[in-house]
């Protein structure tokens, strides 16, 4: 079998243990061994831990106890969850396209090696950077609260700005503008990509008269896709676990009338808050299977859309 | 030069103490080991009961206490996930809904059985509020009452009196409309307190109900609900209360910071009498404080459960013994926690605090001594936790924006209600 390298036995005396070739064969795992306690231990096996408890009534301070699939039916009934399901189904369609066309626009613009560009890829990075810490959606809570900065400077211009976070009809917009603020990372991968767009292309849309616009749609995007792609499925799965900003910004409650009532959230508030801890942990496979469901029609999709060059 | 081995050998020796360390954390108790308290509260809370810590401290040479306070709405998240990780400390601050799931599932202590305690003179009857099956489970720090706390410039400003005691939540609420007409543009009688449970505890007391049946249903029904919802719905039809858009940040909220009674928009409020302080030191202005409604069936005044419960598995009790003495019957203790969590129980504790008291603990107390209270009794609470207090804040909410009438509001109150005490 090729691939394993050879191991030199050392000459055996007679009737002594080939102690350092099963040293020598074990010695990987060793080294391995500690990465593997920690994957079974923290991850593998909470994860199981928690398909189990998904299948029980589980109070958190006292013993689970099974139930079955109660806790899953429960969950169909539950007009709660599916209002969190909707809350959560609308940031991520609304917000990740959105997201991704706004990195993909500040990208562009930031592609051309001119003075002054790479304080400006810096700056437009930062947000990012910050990200949806709890430092940032406390800020955005005073940004867009009743009394917050953009109503002040609303007021600057003669408009009687509302309570954003307060309001159900434009809690979830501002969590939204949250999340597409933070178009950094999406940004900086499709910098990279943009650089490295073959030029001999462009030169010969351009003599065959295509104006910009044109090479934009029919060259670049085109040959971006597996970046869109790519860029898609990440921000997609993050999008569907996002919790910080619901939390902060809602207070933990779930924003007025649910409106920010966030899947995870609602998790949250059922395993930790109202001790269900079988339904919090059914949720979150079902939240599991569904991304995962979700990642493996984008797959299926992208033959249809995703350009890889090399395939011709 | 260092080789590799010798850098790894150095730093394997350096991250070995590091990973013993961290797990050897968590087991408090035994002799010589500090006490561990929890509470909830904001600094000011904080500086009174580590003032109390030190006095205990004092007393007891040799023993120390160890502190933790956490804003309320992170502090039964944070106690269920110490309580599961089984690290809860030994004495915890707790609340009425909270204790009956804490002591169902059998981890608060049995204070009677497990302790010899002496409260002085600490009355029998306020005892029974932590009293669940027969058993102690928590020493309440005294007296929660709802009262109504009202802006007495504005009143006077208007010209108006004040209805006189008894007076039910209807005569509360022609005053509430007279106050909005007579004071005018911008200022509302009364703040919206339809998310404020204590005063739904009193609305139901009044209507002769109670809020749970002995055997752990309900105590109360649809229309009892209904009715609330629909006072706070007409009070705003009638002015009486500021639009959706003003009030939505207390009904969500809920503190006194965001009251409008705070912020000069209202003129009335109910809240439990030991907030009374809060409020006045928020507020430029002089409060007063009045009788809380009555309803048909009188006042029925609720003093629901708010002290401090000790962990079962605590292995520090004596010196749990030792605190709570000293929280509740050391003289000096009554002074530094004047009425702080609640207006002392104990009248031995009253008279202290009394002796020294001025401004607005003063007027707590005047307030007390003009409207003496006899406790309803109320049936033990079955283990919902914070279920019932949510859905009627949520409830409230959406009354508040208009996404819901008053019937829909109090059925998704019914439905949330009977099926936390199902699963309780």
């Amino acid at each position: 079998m090729s691939g394993a390298p050879p191991t030199l036995a050392p000459p055996r005396k007679r009737g002594g243990p080939p102690r350092t070739r099963t040293v020598s064969r074990f010695a990987p795992y060793l080294f391995l061994a500690p990465w593997i306690i920690g994957l079974v231990g923290l991850t593998v096996g909470p994860v199981l831990a928690s398909l189990y408890y998904s299948f029980t009534d589980y109070g958190l301070l006292s013993a689970p106890d099974f139930v079955g699939f109660q806790n899953y039916v429960d969950m169909f009934h539950d007009d709660r969850y599916w209002n969190s399901v909707v809350v959560t189904l609308l940031y991520v369609v609304i917000g990740v396209p959105l997201k991704l066309a706004f990195a993909l626009l500040i990208a562009v613009l930031l592609k051309d090696a001119t003075r002054g560009m790479s304080t400006y890829r810096a700056i437009y990075y930062v947000p990012s950077l910050l990200g949806g810490s709890v430092a940032i959606a406390i800020l955005w809570r005073q940004l867009f609260g009743d009394t917050g900065v953009l109503n002040s400077l609303l007021a600057l211009v003669g408009v009687d700005g509302i309570a954003w976070i307060a309001d159900p009809r434009t809690s979830l917009s501002t969590l939204i503008v949250l999340e597409i603020w933070q178009f950094g990372s999406p940004m900086i991968i499709f910098l990279a990509a943009l650089r490295q767009m073959p030029q001999d292309l462009y030169d010969a849309a351009a003599v065959d008269g295509a104006g910009k616009l044109r090479r934009f749609w029919h060259i670049t995007i085109p040959l971006l896709t597996p970046i869109i792609f790519f860029n898609l499925i990440l921000q997609m799965i993050g999008s569907f676990q996002a919790f910080t900003p619901s939390f902060i910004i809602s207070q933990g409650t779930g924003g007025p009338v649910d409106s920010t009532l966030f899947y995870t959230l609602y998790l949250y508030i059922q395993g930790f808050g109202n001790l269900e801890m079988g339904y919090a942990s059914a949720m979150a496979w079902v939240l599991l299977l569904a991304v995962a469901a979700i990642t493996a029609g984008l797959f299926f999709t992208a033959r249809y859309w995703v350009f890889y060059g090399d395939r011709g | 030069m260092v080789t590799r081995r010798q850098f790894l050998a150095a730093t394997g020796a350096f991250s070995l103490p590091l990973v013993l360390g961290a797990c050897s954390s968590g087991s408090s108790g035994g002799a010589g080991q500090p006490l561990d308290v929890i509470w909830w509260g904001a600094d000011d809370r904080a500086r009174i009961t580590e003032a109390v810590f030190d006095l205990y401290e004092a007393k007891h040479a040799g023993s120390t206490v160890q502190g933790q306070f956490l804003p309320f709405g992170d502090y039964f998240n944070k106690l269920n996930t110490l309580s599961a990780a089984g690290a809860v400390p030994d004495v915890m601050q707790m609340n009425l809904p909270n204790l009956a799931t804490y002591a169902k599932d059998g981890l608060l202590l049995d204070l009677e059985s497990e302790l010899t305690l002496d409260l002085g003179d600490y009355p029998a009857a306020s005892l029974e509020t932590g009293r669940i099956d027969g058993k102690l489970y928590g020493i309440n720090f005294g007296y929660q009452y709802l009262t109504t706390t009202y802006n007495s410039a504005l009143v006077e400003r208007s010209g108006l009196q004040v209805p006189t005691d008894p007076a039910d939540w209807n005569a509360w609420a022609d005053f509430a409309q007279a106050l909005s007409e007579a004071l005018g543009e911008g200022i509302y009688g009364m703040s919206d307190n339809s998310a404020e449970s204590n005063a739904l505890a009193a609305w139901i007391q009044g209507r002769g109900k109670s809020l749970y049946t002995p055997d752990a249903g309900l105590g109360y029904d649809l229309s009892d609900i209904e009715a609330w919802y629909q006072y706070w719905a007409d009070l705003r039809a009638r002015g009486a209360i500021a639009p959706g858009p003003q009030s939505q940040t207390y009904v969500s909220g809920g503190g006194a910071a965001d009251d409008p009674l705070t912020t000069g928009l209202s003129v009335i409020t109910f809240s439990p009498i030991v907030q009374f302080q809060g409020y006045q030191e928020v507020n430029s202005e002089p409060l007063a404080l009045a009788a809380c409604p009555t309803g048909p069936e009188g006042r029925g005044e609720v003093n629901p459960f708010f002290g401090w419960s000790v962990s079962a598995s605590s292995e520090n009790l004596q010196a749990v013994q030792d605190f709570l003495t000293v929280w509740f019957t050391d003289p000096a203790a009554f002074e530094i926690l004047g009425l702080d969590r609640a207006v002392p129980a104990s009248p031995t504790q009253l008279q202290e605090v009394a002796k020294s008291a001025t401004g607005a603990v003063k007027t707590m107390l005047d307030f007390l001594e003009a409207n003496p209270v006899e406790p309803a009794s109320q049936p033990a609470p079955p283990a919902v936790g914070a279920r019932i207090t949510d859905v009627q804040k949520r409830a409230a909410e959406g009354l508040v924006v208009g996404a819901m009438s008053p019937q829909q509001a109090a059925a998704m109150y019914m439905e949330e209600a009977e099926a936390a005490v199902q699963d309780a």
